[in-house]
């Protein structure tokens, strides 16, 4: 029995298949433009952070040559800076060695989708600890010296 | 009045010519950007003008060189700032240094230096890696690393000259920047080695400075 499909349903098969792929294509790209907003969000920042880390690492270095529970107290607020800042630095640095590119790879659909995913959420994380370490350095700098 | 179109012809054709001619025919010179310093000499009635100029540095190369400020003496360089990870700007900017190194492969007076910001991953081996990927000849072409803090200390001495507020936080490592330096140390221009037109006119620059003893 010969089963005739009409031209119609063709052109709507190929049509309907075009665009799901397009779709398919368009939400890999919103996945990778949202993981590199967050990076190019902070990544100007890096600078700050040096210049933090150099001031922190001079009042430390002061500071432990002073006596008394008030600079013990102070030596510990710029130690856990110093840590923080450390975090946040090394943090950026080891996503973007890290990241590869899933559109490239050889990969299902899938699991592209739910790469991107996790590494939007890595970079997320290390945005917001860059923006928070320079906020509360700033603060912290600023009562100190 | 009969010699009106005459006349307007030729001052129309003499405008013309400026137009033409490059700018070195005009005698115009690039401008030495960054804060100008008036010293006036001890006991005499003289002013001595000195302008911002990148003082000495301390680095390693791709191969383990040592590099100083001695490799670039009396030459002309262009130095930006990288890192072998970077997933958006330094691969554009990459790109367009190619053009630089394929354009001045063989000019003894022309060096470039690209620092690594990312101290961490970017080792020696790392950069030689990056190098050998680029097919870059090492000895014009020179990737560093070192000390954190002199590094980021470098970046802001290139490029202090083309931020209008020197205390405001700025990307000035991770700006895809370009400067350009002259021979005697004093940044003569920062280009976005993003942007294809602007290295076009580095390129130009380049030429220029090179001609200027």
């Amino acid at each position: 029995m010969k089963i005739f499909i009409p031209l119609k349903v063709i052109f709507f098969i190929f049509i309907f298949s075009f665009q799901w792929s397009s779709c398919k294509q368009t939400s890999l790209q919103d996945l990778y433009d949202e993981a590199m907003e967050l990076h190019d969000e902070v990544m100007p920042r890096m600078g700050e952070i040096a210049d933090l880390e150099k001031q922190a690492l001079q009042i430390k270095f002061k500071l432990e040559k002073e006596e008394g529970e008030e600079a013990k107290q102070k030596l510990d607020k710029v130690k856990q800076l110093l840590a923080d800042l450390d975090v946040a630095d090394k943090g950026m640095w080891d996503w973007m060695k890290g990241f590869e590119d899933p559109r490239e790879k050889d990969w299902t659909p899938q699991k592209k989708i739910d790469y991107f995913n996790i590494e939007i959420e890595k970079i997320r994380l290390v945005n917001t600890q860059i923006k928070t370490s320079i906020e509360d350095g700033n603060t912290i700098i600023n009562n100190l010296k | 009045m009969k010699y009106f179109p005459v006349l307007l012809l030729l001052c129309i054709g003499a405008m013309a010519f400026w137009t033409w001619i490059d700018d070195d025919a005009k005698g115009k010179t690039l401008p030495i950007l960054g804060e100008v310093e008036v010293k006036e000499s001890a006991g005499h009635n003289l002013k001595d003008t000195v302008f911002h100029s990148i003082e000495d540095f301390d680095l390693i190369d791709q191969d383990s060189n040592r590099i100083t400020k001695d490799l670039v003496e009396n030459k002309i360089y262009i130095a930006d700032f990288f890192f072998t990870s970077c997933p958006t700007i330094c691969p554009m900017v990459k790109a367009q240094m190619l053009r630089a190194y394929e354009k001045y492969e063989d000019n003894d007076d022309f060096v470039m230096l690209s620092h690594s910001i990312d101290v961490r991953n970017d080792s020696v081996p790392a950069l030689k890696k990056y190098a050998q990927k680029m097919e870059i000849n090492t000895d014009k072409w020179h990737l560093l690393t070192g000390e954190k803090f002199h590094i980021y200390d470098m970046a802001k001495k290139y490029f202090i000259a083309a931020v209008e507020d020197p205390s405001a936080p700025g990307g000035y490592t991770h700006s895809g920047g370009i400067a350009l330096v002259d021979r005697q140390g004093r940044i003569r221009g920062i280009y976005d080695g993003t942007e294809v037109e602007e290295v076009d006119l580095l390129l130009t620059d380049i030429d220029r400075l090179l001609k200027e003893k």
